[in-house]
């Protein structure tokens, strides 16, 4: 997996692209989160838009994420996210604390 | 019904092989889904399921790394994969569940609670000669 | 009357002036945030004789009317000014950026809820804080003591007060600021420093080979480590890694590493052995969870083979003299992510012309303006036009095509690179 780094409105946006799996980048996504929230950057958008393969290493890497910048006081959206992610999410309720929006727009939106 | 083309067997060396042989899993699933929903779930169990064993399976002799054996009966779907290696127990992983601690998640171990919870039944079996044989099936959904 | 009106406002300025003087030389003692605050609302509390005074800070980062609030009390042990009434306050001082002043704030309707609170406020007096135009803040007294509530006196006082320690309350917020921001560099040029210490600072000579490596930092250290290690006088162990991370727990991690395989390399002539062993050490060695990748492999020139393991980093290329590509691609996942895990080895054989380039994704990641990347085919076509020149013009051609392409665009990422060539 590739993670591109940028900014929207203050918001860090994280373009990930490719296989969310075993390889170093894929795991070490929330050690990458939480030298963001060090720097002081605690919200985050994660375009998921290019990711081919999403299993339990990304949901882990998701989820872990997400609870470092809540407990530091910020909060992750995703966008983009593929109809498979999608699912994933649903299915697992994740939906309910991990909102995905359409556009990284609307989700930096949100964050602001 | 043609006997063959209720069953599919896949030899997998490695990820990349998984990752060539994602098409036909899916279009394997794909004939007997019914919603998009349901393959895409049960396409994310198998390939969660070889992808463990890939990654913790040992090379024997003639032997592939993992094999995975697909199967279509009685609407449903099951999932054989072995591999041979260490031991792992799936009674010990918890259920998945939004409420509890994902940091502890954050290294993998959420393989098989996200297969427990998306797949109807999930049996582990331990062979002679550490051989690991993984057993999940899923029920499909009645056409509408 | 007109004598009594001069001689009272003499005595009115020199009063402000020595207030304004107490508060100076009280915040001259220090840079420090928040001892300026309290400085400066202690002595307003002491001079306008309230119950209570507050500075309340905007934060920088947000444009929303979300104030930072720091309290002092100094006759009454109350409470903290409730929250809401905190957000009402600063809500108007944004919007109308004038002195404030209430005597009787529960027949005021702009501001509800507040007798009910811990603390009773009664009467408010608030000034804003304003330097270079732009509000930073706003200073606040509450409940004014005796019986004829705050004055347009008291409110030139502390709009006086507030015009004064605006600038030095920003001051202090930006001193602040800086020394945290001095300190984190500070850090992470002591960790760059100790990782490039780590780096070999030569090239090994081993007969039959040409051996060469190069790194290249960005500027914020990526953590790309090599190494060479010498066995024995015709044994050479060669290693190529990338440490996640960023600062001081990344190059303890590094540090770690190079002198766990230091030492595993004089006993084990297995790379899958040593692999197993570098992860064990990774995977324990802290809470945090800290990943590396490494290439591994050991350099026989007296019998002409290269054996390998390959624990999550780009599978090294290895181009035989008749052209013809290998990936040496076989051990395991990178290190550090699972407990005791099984790397697999492999080996092998060199003939004169191969060249072996072990690279770090640096290299292939690197970007240009149009986004694209510059790509294993790309590095390979590099290689193989230079291919008859020495590792070290390989490994300058390579630097060179990667800083060409980029052309402006930084260096995200360390670039590494080792060449191996059998003469």
């Amino acid at each position: 997996m590739r993670i591109k780094e940028s900014e929207m409105d203050g918001v860090v946006v994280l373009t990930l692209s490719g296989k969310m799996m075993l390889d170093a980048k894929s795991i070490s996504l929330h050690e990458y989160v939480k030298n963001l929230i060090a720097e002081g950057k605690t919200k985050v958008v994660m375009d998921m838009g290019k990711i081919t393969w999403f299993g339990s290493t990304g949901l882990g890497a998701l989820l872990a994420s997400y609870t470092s910048l809540k407990d530091s006081g910020g909060d992750l959206k995703v966008a983009r996210a593929t109809r498979k992610i999608r699912s994933v999410f649903m299915f697992t309720q994740i939906v309910k604390v991990l909102e995905n929006y359409d556009t990284v727009e609307e989700a930096v939106a949100a964050l602001k | 019904m043609d006997e063959n083309k209720t069953r599919l067997k896949i030899s997998l060396n490695s990820f990349d092989d998984l990752e060539s042989s994602r098409d036909l899993i899916i279009e394997f699933c794909g004939r007997y889904c019914k919603t998009s929903d349901e393959l895409d779930l049960l396409e994310m169990s198998i390939l969660e399921a070889c992808h463990n064993a890939i990654l913790h399976g040992k090379k024997r002799e003639n032997n592939s790394i993992c094999e995975l054996k697909l199967l279509y009966d009685n609407q449903s779907i099951k999932a054989v994969v072995k591999n041979y290696g260490n031991r792992f127990d799936v009674a010990e992983k918890n259920e998945f569940s939004i409420e509890q601690d994902f940091l502890q998640y954050k290294n993998g171990g959420l393989g098989i609670p996200l297969i427990k919870a998306i797949m109807d039944s999930v049996e582990y079996e331990r062979k002679s000669n550490e051989l690991n044989e993984l057993t999940i099936i899923k029920k499909l959904k009645k056409k509408q | 009357m007109n004598g009594t009106s001069e001689i009272s406002k003499l005595k009115l300025a020199v009063k402000e002036l020595s207030v304004l003087n107490d508060i100076a030389t009280a915040v001259s003692t220090t840079h420090d945030l928040q001892q300026v605050i309290e400085l400066i609302v202690r002595e307003c509390v002491k001079h306008l004789n309230v119950e209570q005074g507050t500075i309340m800070l905007l934060d920088q980062s947000d444009t929303d009317d979300k104030f930072h609030t720091i309290i002092r009390e100094v006759d009454t042990e109350s409470d903290v000014v409730p929250y809401h009434f905190g957000v009402q306050l600063s809500g108007w001082m944004v919007k109308n950026q004038k002195p404030l002043l209430i005597n009787d704030i529960s027949n005021d309707n702009r501001f509800t809820n507040l007798s009910d609170g811990e603390f009773p406020i009664n009467s408010i007096l608030s000034a804003p804080l304003k330097t270079k135009g732009k509000l930073i803040g706003v200073l606040n007294v509450f409940n004014k003591m005796g019986d004829e509530g705050f004055t347009m006196e008291d409110q030139r006082m502390l709009s006086i007060i507030a015009t004064q320690s605006a600038q030095v309350v920003e001051n202090a917020r930006l001193y602040d600021e800086e020394q945290a921001l001095k300190q984190i560099e500070e850090e992470l040029k002591f960790a760059t420093d100790i990782q490039l210490n780590l780096l070999p600072k030569s090239n090994p000579q081993i007969e039959g080979y040409d051996i060469a490596g190069k790194s290249m930092p960005a500027m914020e250290v990526g953590g790309d480590y090599y190494d060479f290690i010498t066995t024995d006088e015709s044994r050479l162990v060669i290693c190529v890694g990338d440490v996640s991370g960023k600062g001081m727990p990344a190059a303890m991690l590094m540090s770690n590493l190079q002198a766990t395989l230091r030492g595993q390399a004089l006993f084990t002539a297995s790379a899958g052995e040593c692999m197993e062993r570098a992860n064990k050490l990774i995977y324990r060695s802290t809470d945090e969870q800290k990943f590396a990748t490494l290439f591994y492999g050991i350099m026989d020139a007296k019998s002409d083979s290269f054996h390998f393991s390959n624990a999550g980093h780009d599978p090294p290329f290895l181009i035989k003299k008749d052209e013809q590509l290998i990936r040496l691609s076989k051990g395991g996942t990178v290190l550090g992510f699972l407990d005791d895990y099984t790397f697999e080895e492999d080996s092998v054989s060199l003939e004169r012309g191969d060249t072996i380039i072990i690279y770090s994704d640096g290299i292939t990641e690197a970007l240009n303006e149009k986004d694209e990347e510059f790509g294993e085919e790309r590095l390979l076509n590099v290689v193989k036009t230079g291919l008859n020149g020495s590792a070290s013009e390989i490994i300058d051609n390579v630097f060179e095509a990667v800083k060409s392409f980029v052309n402006d665009m930084p260096q995200s990422d360390d670039i590494t690179i080792v060449v191996i060539k059998k003469s």
